[in-house]
């Protein structure tokens, strides 16, 4: 990611709100609206979604003719990599239990730096899954599965 | 009288071993993690929330107080030593803070700071204890209509207090009530924005809507640029001279004063006491060039005000049960946890929870300025811990953390969606705290507007007759309208600047 983008954070700001809002009257569109002295549970969500284009239509207006800040660079390393982390936890508590979960994470959210170093993280993996035990598993008694089998 | 003997119930309270215990553990980590950049205690609060399941809720609550004041005096002790402001909050002190300490007055500055807090803090606990009884004798005569009125000059409040451009504010609020209604309508059962998943049918969970906002995406960012702190700690003498106190005592008082009034606002706390403070002090002052130079009122004024404005944020919060910012949201997520209604009733019927806690506040301050003085130098060491290693113990912990709320593992994944969502906000330069307030406030509104239509037989005039809920009315009205004056949203962007 050089360089690539061009579009600024009011007009990004204001893509996504109304993206937000497009996607909640599609998701809303089977409820039942009523009316403003009779409310059924169609009528905020769609009050909500409608002020939501509009203020996002607002705000990439404004971005697109007063001049815009420039949306700093993503970094897709730490992004991914934390992501990655937590949805590994989320796949792996379960049927993995607690060490698995902890070292994958670990391993994962480590890489998100540039500056990893591999043998530090594995200690660090191995010290936090220990750390981890203690702590939840046996002092708060959490109800956590250990290890997988 | 009444109120020397409520205060006396309330340090009996505060003043148990296990109470006594919690608070420093409480005062201790906000210190942590006002020191350690990249942790905040909105992040903070919402990772221990469900280790504090196993407490009982008047020691859990003091601990969770403990560790949004605590982080004031954290954050500091880095901004006057490496400017590096540990938390938002202590941004304006990096500025004369810093100074101070290249010119070797590092002590000094630490000093006032702490002092400063102090003194505010006592007065912040003392406005507390004399003005949350009537307030919230007034607040148990609000109805339906009272509630909603309120919650609506809440969120206009946090839209004209917020930082950053006030339009994003607004798209933040809408989509923060959006995200509230997600779950099982009340009155017809008709599941919204479920995606027919079982586990979104009860809402969206706070903590993890909060730990994702906040705490992943908060990695995310920090992780782009690895702080490598360089330490030029020559602390020096602690002791200010007598030139420096005599300047820096009169801007503690005036920023404690204003301290405690932004606190109570909607919007308002810590962040936005420093510097409306310290944009004051340089008005004030007669050679305001000196300010950013090492300025000893450029310290004094924000550092009291962010303490006395933490503390009285807590007023709304146990005389209304309305949050007016997202630590205090944080809290009403705490005390539902433990099945206390927040609201009026608190005051009179857990005299022992709020008595307990406005103790342990005071207390939980001298134990800050007691303690943290000799252990700067430990503090300092911390910081040493590269983030490379932090990130990832962070992650898990928010991991574990939003596990355990529920045992589920949907949260988790629900969490990383949260914190992507964070990561863009942040780069579109969009505050998160606005969508909180609003995701936390949305049902309350709605429950509230529906339930006084119905009071009143369908008739809207309801909002407008009763004199509570249309001054409450005007009063946001009145809110907006000075912030939409030109001249004022010029004022009000200058403050922000600083």
């Amino acid at each position: 990611m050089s360089g690539g983008t061009r579009i600024g954070q009011d007009v990004g700001a204001g893509l996504m709100f109304a993206g937000f809002g497009i996607a909640g009257l599609y998701i809303a569109r089977d409820y039942p609206v009523g009316t403003a002295l009779r409310m059924e549970p169609g009528y905020v969500p769609r009050l909500l979604c409608w002020s939501l284009i509009a203020v996002g239509a607002i705000i990439a207006l404004r971005g697109l003719l007063t001049g815009d800040s420039p949306v700093a660079r993503w970094h897709w390393r730490p992004l991914l990599l934390v992501l990655a982390g937590l949805i590994a936890f989320r796949y792996l508590i379960e049927p993995g239990g607690l060490v698995l979960a902890t070292v994958v994470t670990v391993m994962l959210g480590a890489m998100g730096s540039r500056e990893v170093r591999i043998g530090e993280a594995v200690l660090l993996a191995i010290g936090l899954a220990i750390g981890a035990i203690g702590l939840f598993v046996y002092a708060l008694s959490l109800p956590m599965t250990i290890w997988p089998f | 009288m009444d109120l020397l003997a409520d205060l006396a119930h309330g340090f009996s309270i505060a003043l148990t071993p296990t109470n006594l215990l919690f608070c420093l553990i409480g005062a201790l980590v906000g210190t942590l993690v006002g020191v350690l950049p990249g942790l905040g205690p909105t992040g903070t609060i919402a990772l221990l929330l469900p280790v504090t399941f196993y407490l009982s809720p008047v020691t859990a609550l003091i601990m969770l107080a403990g560790i949004y004041y605590g982080a004031q005096y954290g954050g500091s002790t880095t901004a006057i030593l490496i400017k590096l402001p540990g938390e938002a909050s202590a941004v304006v002190t990096t500025l004369d803070g810093h100074a101070m300490a290249q010119r070797g007055r590092a002590g000094a500055a630490l000093a006032i700071a702490a002092l400063g807090s102090f003194f505010a803090g006592t007065v912040a606990t003392i406005l507390i204890a004399l003005a949350s009884p009537p307030l919230s004798q007034l607040a148990l005569k609000f109805g339906a209509a009272e509630y909603f009125s309120l919650m609506i000059f809440g969120l206009i409040g946090a839209v004209v207090l917020a930082q950053g451009s006030l339009i994003k504010a607004v798209g933040m609020i809408l989509l923060g009530l959006l995200l509230g209604l997600t779950g099982t309508d009340l009155n017809s059962g008709q599941q919204r924005f479920t995606f027919g998943i079982s586990e979104l049918s009860d809402g969206i969970g706070f903590v993890t809507l909060a730990m994702g906002l906040f705490g992943i995406a908060e990695i995310m960012v920090n992780l782009e640029h690895a702080v490598a702190p360089k330490l030029e700690a020559v602390i020096g003498r602690l002791m200010p001279t007598r030139e420096e106190a005599r300047q820096a005592a009169p801007a503690v008082v005036r920023g404690t004063i204003i301290g405690s009034l932004l606190g109570i606002l909607p919007g308002g706390g810590a962040l936005l006491s420093a510097f409306a403070a310290y944009a004051i002090e340089k008005k004030l002052a007669r050679d305001p060039s000196r300010f950013g130079k090492g300025a000893v009122q450029g310290v004094a004024a924000p550092e009291a005000a962010n303490n006395a404005g933490a503390q009285t944020s807590f007023i709304p919060l146990l005389t209304l049960g309305i949050p007016f910012n997202p630590v205090m949201a944080l809290m009403i997520g705490a005390m539902t946890i433990f099945g206390i209604t927040p609201g009026p009733g608190i005051v009179t019927k857990q005299p022992e929870l709020f008595w307990g806690m406005i103790a342990s506040m005071w207390i939980g301050n001298l134990m800050l300025v007691i303690i943290n003085l000799p252990l700067i130098g430990i503090w300092v060491r911390l910081l040493k811990v590269p983030y490379r290693l932090l990130a990832p113990t962070i992650l898990l912990l928010c991991g574990i953390g939003v596990y355990s709320l529920n045992n589920s593992p949907f949260e988790v994944g629900l969490a990383a969606l949260f914190g992507m969502m964070g990561y863009a906000f942040y780069k579109f330069g969009c505050e998160p705290a606005p969508l909180l307030l609003g995701f936390i406030l949305g049902p309350l509104m709605e429950e509230n507007l529906r339930r006084a239509l119905v009071l009143s037989r369908g008739d809207p005039m309801v909002f407008v007759e009763r004199p509570i809920s249309l001054g409450l009315l005007l009063a946001a009205a009145a809110l907006l309208i000075v912030v939409l004056l030109p001249s004022i949203g010029r004022a009000r962007e200058a403050a922000f600047k600083e």
